[in-house]
């Protein structure tokens, strides 16, 4: 049994309809990557799956339950972390305080020590306040955030956006840490390099619609196929 | 001094001014008066401006909490006999207990719509309350005594003032500390900030944030029944005391800076002062002073002493 399973998923705004049937799958542990143009509808794919907004249409299921349309905090509580694309750092929040609001005692679980320990960098700036971090600074606190919640997966939407090429590098290794300690991971990203060096399966999506489905080494062994897709 | 009194007096034709240009004590007694009547104030407006600060609903039944914090007040204390500090109690209790309904029942619905729906929300509770109010205990207005031991007066050098009036000179920094140190130190008060600086972020954390609604709610409608309660000994329980109120916590609010609880207090402040010093010096103006406050203040900062401008965080 798929550990996410999204099964025909039609998502809306208003009138504006956006996804018209998107179907994928992640097993345990895996890293399944959502790429595509700027507004074929990555993120509101995650934000269906995290309850963010509820699909008209199809069905969101995790462990074999049916998930969909569950308000977002039910939904985080079952071990889905979302990481946004705009960061969503509280700004008037220290780094302490953005971690501590997300955090769920589970004995082993994530506590401030040991995402610390993957994100050195958060350490010496505790006491700053969320609003006045760099833009690596808050991709890592945000993504630290949610691991204070003790996900089983994490949505991590456009991770690599607008940071340099060294603090994209890190993050790279941080990403790949988390998946290696058994983490699954669904990423939403335009960084080619950055997704065929982490995912195992990537689905290619047009217009609200996955439109090429396949593993990764397969698209690294067939980059017309990106080409195709992803050139305007 | 003494041609500055003489001025006052002669050529202003201002004997208000003139007294308390003369008599030291007399200025006193009015700076005791402002700060006390402020304070009081200041436990009931900090309640409206914690709930508008995070659930962006301005409650217009605020000033009916209160005054069924003066009425529970009343009841238990005074017709039930079982003591004023029991009475506070209950009053908070008791609002605590209403204000769960009301957020639960209907302002749980609201939080999204426009402006004007609230409004209209929050007056028919106001008109449901106000009535219920009247079912219950009446139009009489209502005497309370003094708590044991607070019913004299003090001897402060220059003056002798009232014990009560200087226990809520006491209390109303007591609570802005509470308050302070509740959202500054504690995990539900961080959760309360987040709330107000990204609703959608922090349920997706896992926070359940009506949750966290419920509970702002609850404690500032207990700060207006314990405002309420607090005020019954000078200000008899009656229908209408409501509607006074609400207005003096909406000037000090706004002037404060929505949302900001030292603002709240500073607000009280400057109203209890204006009030009490103009009621002296330009007598039977009282009731514009209020508005004065309001205008000078918006005129020269918009969003209020210690408010932000719209969109940069609350
Ligand atoms: N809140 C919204 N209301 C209306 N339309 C939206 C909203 N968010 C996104 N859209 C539209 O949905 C489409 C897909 O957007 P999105 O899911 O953000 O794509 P991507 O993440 O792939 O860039 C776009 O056309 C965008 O304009
Ligand atoms: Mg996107």
């Amino acid at each position: 049994m798929a550990q996410l399973e999204l099964r025909d998923v039609h998502t809306a705004y208003g009138q504006s309809q956006v996804l018209f049937g998107v179907s994928f799958s992640v097993e345990p542990g895996e890293c399944v990557a959502l790429i595509g143009r700027n507004g074929v509808g990555k993120t509101t794919t995650i934000r269906s799956i995290a309850g963010l907004v509820a699909p008209r249409r199809g069905a969101i299921e995790w462990l074999g339950e049916n998930i969909t349309g569950r308000p977002s905090h039910r939904v985080a509580k079952l071990g889905i972390g979302y990481v946004p694309e705009e960061r969503r750092i509280f700004p008037e929040l220290t780094v302490w305080e953005n971690l501590d609001i997300a955090r769920r005692e589970t004995p082993g679980g994530w506590d401030e020590e040991r995402v610390f320990e993957l994100f050195p960098d958060l350490r010496p700036i505790q006491t700053r306040l969320g609003g006045v971090l760099s833009g690596g600074q808050q991709q890592m606190l945000t993504i630290a955030r949610s691991l204070m919640g003790n996900p089983r997966l994490l949505l991590l939407d456009e991770p690599s956006e607008g940071l340099a090429p060294r603090v994209v590098e890190s993050l790279r290794e941080q990403v790949r840490s988390l998946k290696d300690e058994g983490l699954s991971i669904v990423l939403a990203e335009q960084n080619l390099s950055f997704v065929l060096s982490l995912s195992d399966r990537c689905h290619i999506m047009e217009k609200g619609e996955i439109r090429h489905s396949g593993s990764t080494g397969e698209l690294r062994d067939h980059p017309e196929i990106l080409e195709q897709y992803l050139t305007v | 001094m003494e041609s500055l009194v003489r001025f006052a007096r002669e050529e202003l034709g201002n004997p208000g001014l003139a007294t308390l240009l003369d008599q030291p004590s007399f200025a006193f007694i009015q700076v005791l008066n402002s700060v006390s009547q402020g304070m009081n104030l200041f436990i009931i407006a900090s309640g409206l401006s914690l709930i508008f600060g995070v659930l962006r609903v301005i409650n217009f039944a605020h000033g009916a909490f209160y005054m069924f914090g003066a009425y529970i007040l009343y009841s238990v204390a005074e017709s039930y006999e079982l003591g004023f500090w029991t009475g506070v109690v209950a009053a908070a209790a008791g609002l605590a207990a209403m204000s769960i309904v009301i957020e639960r029942g209907l302002f749980r619905f609201i939080y999204d719509k426009e402006h004007l729906m609230q409004l209209l929300l929050t007056f028919a509770v106001v008109l449901i309350l106000t009535d219920l109010a009247k079912m219950i205990w009446g139009t009489d207005q209502y005497s309370v005594s003094y708590p044991d031991g607070f019913g004299g007066a003090v001897d402060l050098g220059l003056t002798r003032y009232p014990t009560y009036r200087l226990l809520l000179i006491v209390v109303g920094p007591v609570i802005l500390v509470g308050l302070m140190l509740f959202t500054a130190r504690t995990r539900w008060g961080r959760l309360t900030r987040a709330a107000t600086q990204d609703r959608e972020m922090l349920g997706a954390l896992g926070v359940n944030v009506p949750m966290i609604y419920t509970g702002v709610f609850i404690l500032g409608s207990a700060l207006a029944g314990i405002g309420g309660a607090l005020a019954a000994p000078f200000n008899s329980p009656t229908p209408g005391m409501d509607a006074t109120i609400i207005v003096d916590c909406f000037v000090i609010v706004i002037v404060g800076g929505l949302g900001s609880i030292v603002g709240s207090f500073i607000g009280a402040l400057i109203y209890g002062f204006v009030f009490n010093f103009g009621s002296v010096i330009v007598p039977n103006w009282q009731d514009v002073f209020p508005f004065l406050i309001l205008l000078v203040v918006l005129l020269w900062r918009p969003w209020g002493l210690f408010g932000r401008p719209e969109g940069e965080g609350a």
